[in-house]
């Protein structure tokens, strides 16, 4: 363990890393200020800029990316109400109504404290408990690598959108777009249309790109925007009694944030509503969430900060992506040769080791940056939107066309984006349909394999217990809402209390 | 539409073969079972759609959110997260009408440029697109919005062809960095 750790700060540490893991922190906080881009968006955007670096690098400044986006998204929930990333979406209840009482620093601050206390409790966890779970994965065969992207698409469709018919339908969408391409096991063509672009799949960056950046803006041309607030480097001093209220809500919230993280396809998101929702329940200021109360600030960055963290223990132990922007980071290791997964702990340590202690480097950063910088930061939400999205247009394109230099490509963000902005339109969760299409080739393989040891009976899924529990566990997922919604209710008592979450 | 789609996927993962030698699963075993249950599951919500029997409008609450946790969250509260979903005119004074006008003018000349391309270049045909939008959607400054649309396809330029050597396309005036 200590090992691997000193070969992961000197992979970390060597000044080319050093400064695309900086270039990454910002550029994320940058992309989490910024209405109508968030981590998934800026991830797919940059990541053709990455090809040409070494994986450990590129890596590193992807996932620098991601967390730093956790940051910035909290800017502008707080600011101007609008959340640059899902997650931060909570935060405004609270962040805004600070602002407007002229707390908006003291939100960004405790934001910031709580983020990167979240941050370092769930970086020595994922690295305490991540190895000994990808050994234990190592025990895995098709059957329960079946069972756990089951698992995997149960759990992002439970707690997707405003049904979870809506999730399960997108599931459903995106495992069917990864079927398009040439079957693996038989060579058979699958819905090609006889175009050679698509004998090896709809290309999963340029959908990306398309869903979460252009159909984002589009989103957003429709919405319009709100009025900022502008806040001021004095405003950033935290009250002694705001500092003492949010440790617990700290604590509770980098727990809690950590184990759902872990859930492969759960995102960030989901945390930071469950955190919020705590709070609602325990804190002795329950009354005031919703009003401007530090508390509904500091748990649910703190939660989602230790999610993206813990996003990586399926992502690197067992190949599935923990939410859509680990999903799309999935991406970007098959597309430098490198398959995530039990073995990568062993194959690869000194790219899974330098990644990991670049997490710690970069949150570093991004609290230097972030506590005294946030002001700076806000300042970038005065550039008028009209300049910023026909920018993040053109980027897309240009971005997406450098993938495989070709025009196909374009076409292929221009249809994603049409179908992200109908989404967006209609409240049909996106994150369900990305991981269909990520976990798609991958899950048709496995049930092939499973078919194939069963001859040709599926149950086989039965007789491996490993497989049986994580199966349970998805049907309680599934159902489980349903079931609780089934229970009676105490509404008298409930409608005492003030709303909860 | 998308129950369609799900429907003619399923039907086409039957002509691929679902089952192959020993009853295994075959090439058209998961177009089959993914495009029918998309098929049943949109068609339904499209029946519910139809029916208004949408329990909030769209433009609701983002993905990944719990929909029992929403619910619980003050109304108002909601609101002021999305604030598309009221007719109000946003900071640019845009009535919700106008926005969603503006939003279909951006896809046709974005539809525009792609083929554009082929014509003028990647970067001609991309920084026109900046340019226009910003004049004549957002109705910013002329001499602002070409300076800026230059800095973007200067920037975007340096980058890509420069930086990373991508080959952008030229088109008939050979303004790329292919070659």
């Amino acid at each position: 363990m200590i090992d691997n750790v000193i070969l992961g700060f000197q992979t970390a540490l060597t000044p080319q890393n050093l400064l695309w893991c900086f270039v990454g922190v910002l550029a994320g906080t940058v992309i989490g200020l910024l209405p109508g881009l968030g981590s998934t968006t800026g991830v797919a955007v940059l990541l053709p800029l990455t090809l040409d670096f070494e994986p450990v690098t590129a890596l590193i400044m992807l996932a620098g990316i991601y967390y730093g986006a956790q940051y910035g998204g909290t800017i502008t929930s707080v600011l101007i109400s609008t959340p640059g990333e899902a997650s931060s979406v909570v935060t405004t209840l609270d962040g805004y109504q600070m602002a407007r009482r002229g707390r908006a620093g003291a939100a960004l601050s405790i934001a910031a404290i709580g983020s990167f206390v979240a941050a370092i409790f769930s970086l020595v966890l994922l690295m305490v408990l991540a190895p000994p779970f990808a050994n234990f994965a190592l025990k895995f065969g098709p059957v329960e690598n079946l069972s756990i992207m089951i698992l995997g698409l149960a759990t992002i469709v439970s707690f997707s959108g405003e049904s979870r018919i809506r999730g399960f339908a997108m599931a459903s969408a995106g495992l069917l777009l990864a079927t398009v391409g040439m079957d693996a096991a038989t060579g058979t063509a699958r819905f090609t249309f006889d175009n050679v672009n698509l004998l090896s799949g709809v290309p999963f960056v340029e959908v990306m790109i398309g869903l979460f950046a252009v159909g984002e803006v589009m989103y957003q041309i429709r919405v319009g925007a709100a009025a900022p607030i502008r806040t001021r480097f004095r405003e950033l001093l935290i009250t002694r009694s705001e500092l003492r209220r949010s440790i617990g809500p700290i604590g509770r919230g980098s727990v809690l944030g950590f184990l759902l993280g872990c859930l492969p396809g759960s995102g960030s998101t989901l945390a930071s509503f469950i955190a919020y929702g705590v709070e609602k329940r325990v804190s002795r200021n329950r009354s005031q969430l919703g009003q401007g109360a530090i508390e509904g600030v500091a748990s649910p960055e703190s939660a989602n900060n230790a999610a993206a963290n813990a996003n990586f223990v399926p992502t690197l132990t067992l190949g599935i992506p923990g939410g859509g922007t680990t999903a799309v980071l999935l991406g970007a290791f098959t597309m430098y040769g490198l398959q995530p997964g039990p073995l990568l702990f062993q194959s690869q340590p000194t790219l899974v080791w330098g990644l990991l202690v670049s997490f710690f480097i970069g949150n570093v950063m991004l609290l230097v940056l972030n506590l005294p910088m946030a002001p700076i930061f806000a300042q970038m939400l005065r550039i008028p939107y009209a300049y910023l999205y026909p920018i993040i247009l053109f980027t897309s394109f240009v971005g997406a066309y450098s993938i495989d230099n070709n025009m196909f490509s374009v076409w292929i963000v221009f249809v994603a984006g049409v179908a992200g902005y109908f989404m967006k339109l209609y409240d049909l969760p996106m994150a369900p349909l990305v991981l269909g299409l990520v976990i798609g080739p991958l899950f048709e393989k496995a049930l092939t394999q499973t078919s194939a040891l069963g001859d040709g009976d599926l149950l086989i899924v039965l007789s491996h217990p490993i497989a049986l529990v994580v199966l349970a566990l998805a049907v309680l997922l599934a159902a489980g809402p349903s079931l609780v919604r089934l229970l009676p209710r105490n509404t008298p008592a409930r409608d005492r209390e003030p709303a909860g979450v | 539409m998308l129950a369609l789609v799900g429907l003619a996927a399923a039907v086409s993962g039957a002509f691929y073969g679902v089952f192959v030698d020993g009853g295994r699963v075959g090439p058209g075993f998961l177009p089959l079972v993914a495009g029918g249950l998309t098929a049943v599951l949109c068609g339904w919500l499209a029946l519910r759609c139809v029916h208004g029997e949408r329990s909030h409008p769209p433009g609701g609450p983002a993905e990944g959110v719990e929909p029992h946790l929403v619910e619980d969250i003050d109304p108002v509260d909601i609101d002021s997260v999305d604030n598309g979903t009221d007719d109000d005119v946003d900071i640019s004074g845009r009535t919700r009408r106008e926005r969603i006008h503006n939003l279909w003018k951006v896809f046709g000349l974005t539809l525009g440029a792609i083929p554009l391309v082929q014509v003028v270049g990647f970067l001609a045909a991309f920084g026109a697109l900046v340019f226009v939008i910003s004049t004549w959607i957002e109705r910013q400054p002329l001499l602002k919005s070409a300076v800026i649309a230059a800095a973007a396809t200067g920037l975007i330029y340096g980058v890509f062809g420069l930086f990373l050597e991508i080959p952008l396309p030229g088109g008939l005036l050979g303004l790329g960095t292919e070659g």
